[in-house]
């Protein structure tokens, strides 16, 4: 009896001295059932309704749900054609010209129906300003191979087929391509380190945002791509 | 044969072998990328129609509080960026919030810098909690001495230690929003600090990170490979890649033991929820002393 009793204190402490922890854990969806904390409704009240007076003006309709993604998307081909179309308006280049903006850059998605100017700022929520850059021609080599390991990127007036990237407008006589793309993007961002290339670079005032705002306005009924332009 | 051997201890001796053997539950709950998501997604988004929203996180987070004694609230960053919210009002919404809802701390994602280091200090001095950020050294940089390595807790009997682990602003930050920011070896000063913590005698070690969940090319630092090459911490709660995990991933760490992965997605849509049972037992010296 007195042998057990030993064995059971000498097992209780090595028991003893070891902390045990067991850890389970899961994710607890909030959603429509569930119920608000009144005082933080009140409290974000104010603010919301200084938004909404701001946020809720409607800019144009679109037909469809857009959405972003890889590798191209109809939320991509619409912002980077919008770009494309507002900068090259007025503008009349020998060079060809296209346009480039990143997957990850445009962070939420336009529903069916009335698009507001709340829309446009969460698919552009960035300070990001429109830029120039004008590029030697063997640059796109490595424009390519950057969409072809990124997945793909939104682009406007250029397609890539079987990995193969062709810009509108490029014969054997260019030398230089222009790319209208953001200040994100040209100062190295997302690893677009090819933008180092360029020869001249001019930062308009723009910010893509105005542009996507502009270009809705303008639409009025958003001009849907669903082309694969990336391939 | 039990009962028979606590016969032989005194009754104070008894009690107290007894009270330590009592088992306690820490309940961590968890948010990452909340992204200025305020209010829940209107009706009509394609993808999280009517979910999510800031005052149902709250009363969430209240009601467990009501049921558990023992509650740590903890952000994994990019706490900016995403609504009008945050254009309209730079931050100070989030934080207003954040701090009614008594977060204990946060880490910075890339995110929060977006209006610069100046901006973040501006919306900061509407934070109660603090931020967590042990590999940004912001020495020489408005934000110095406005962050720090880890924060010690004492719950549930237990000594947590939490710190902040932050990517590499470099190519996904403009320059300008950091500044003179030095960024630190992400893996090499996770298991510093850790170690320190260890030291200092933590039972719970609890990295917040920013790094991301995993990558393809798996030499870029992210929670799995903190997870794979650390040696003291028990818990990864991580953010930047969005990831929407049932349940948090178990890996050994370089002490064969377990470091556990976890995220929950983004913007608020879920709120994650780890329980840690600690049945902390006294040492024998201690029971007969």
């Amino acid at each position: 009896m007195f042998k057990h009793l030993i064995y059971f204190v000498i097992g209780a402490s090595l028991v003893a001295c070891s902390s045990h922890l067991n850890i389970s854990g899961a994710k607890v969806s909030i959603n429509v059932d569930s119920n608000e904390k009144q005082e933080i409704s009140s409290f974000i009240s104010p603010f919301k309704d200084s938004m909404d007076r701001a946020m809720n003006l409607i800019l144009a309709e679109s037909s469809i749900s857009m959405e972003v993604g890889r590798p191209s998307s109809i939320l991509g081909n619409w912002a980077s054609d919008a770009l494309f179309v507002n900068q090259t308006r007025t503008v009349k280049l020998s060079e060809p010209i296209f346009c480039l903006l990143n997957t990850g850059g445009l962070r939420s998605s336009i529903g069916k129906g009335p698009v507001t100017l709340g829309d446009i700022f969460r698919i552009m929520p960035f300070e990001n300003s429109v830029v120039w850059l004008r590029m030697p021609l063997a640059s796109l080599d490595k424009i390519q191979s950057y969409l072809q390991q990124s997945g793909g990127e939104p682009i406007s007036n250029a397609l890539m087929i079987n990995g193969k990237l062709t810009v509108n407008g490029v014969s054997e006589n260019t030398k230089y391509i222009w790319v209208i793309t953001t200040d994100y993007l040209a100062n190295g961002g997302d690893r677009m380190d090819f933008f180092q290339d360029a020869v001249e670079r001019s930062d308009k005032k723009t910010l893509l945002r105005d542009v996507f705002i502009e270009e809705a306005k303008t639409q009025k009924n958003l001009i849907v791509s669903s082309e694969n332009r990336i391939q | 044969m039990g009962s028979s051997s606590l016969l032989l201890l005194n009754s104070f001796q008894w009690t107290k072998q007894l009270q330590v053997l009592k088992e306690k539950k820490l309940v961590i709950l968890h948010t990452n990328d909340t992204h200025s998501q305020i209010d829940p997604f209107p009706a009509n988004h394609p993808k999280f129609p009517n979910k999510g929203g800031v005052a149902r996180r709250a009363k969430l987070i209240d009601d467990i509080r009501t049921q558990e004694e023992h509650v740590l609230l903890l952000d994994s960053g990019d706490i900016f960026q995403g609504t009008p919210y945050f254009n309209l009002f730079h931050g100070e919404l989030e934080m207003k919030l954040m701090s009614a809802m008594k977060y204990d701390a946060a880490t910075m994602g890339n995110h929060d810098f977006d209006i610069g280091l100046d901006g973040f200090l501006k919306a900061k001095q509407f934070a109660n909690f603090p931020f967590l950020c042990a590999n940004y050294d912001f020495s020489n940089t408005v934000l110095k001495e406005q962050t720090q390595a880890y924060k010690i807790f004492h719950k549930a009997g237990l000594k947590i230690g939490v710190f902040g682990i932050g990517i590499q602003l470099e190519g996904l930050v403009s320059a300008d929003n950091y500044g003179a920011t030095v960024y630190l070896d992400p893996i090499e000063t996770a298991n510093r600090t850790a170690k320190e913590l260890y030291e200092q005698g933590c039972d719970f070690i609890i990295c917040l990170s920013h790094l991301g969940y995993s990558y393809p090319d798996a030499k870029k630092p992210s929670d799995v490979r903190l997870a794979v090459e650390n040696s003291n911490i028990d818990l990864i709660l991580g953010g930047h890649t969005h990831t929407f995990m049932e349940a948090p991933s178990v890996h050994r760490n370089k002490q064969d033991k377990d470091t556990l992965v976890h995220q929950v997605g983004f913007a608020g849509l879920f709120l994650g929820k780890i329980e840690v049972s600690a049945r902390k037992v006294a040492c024998w010296k201690h029971a007969i002393e």
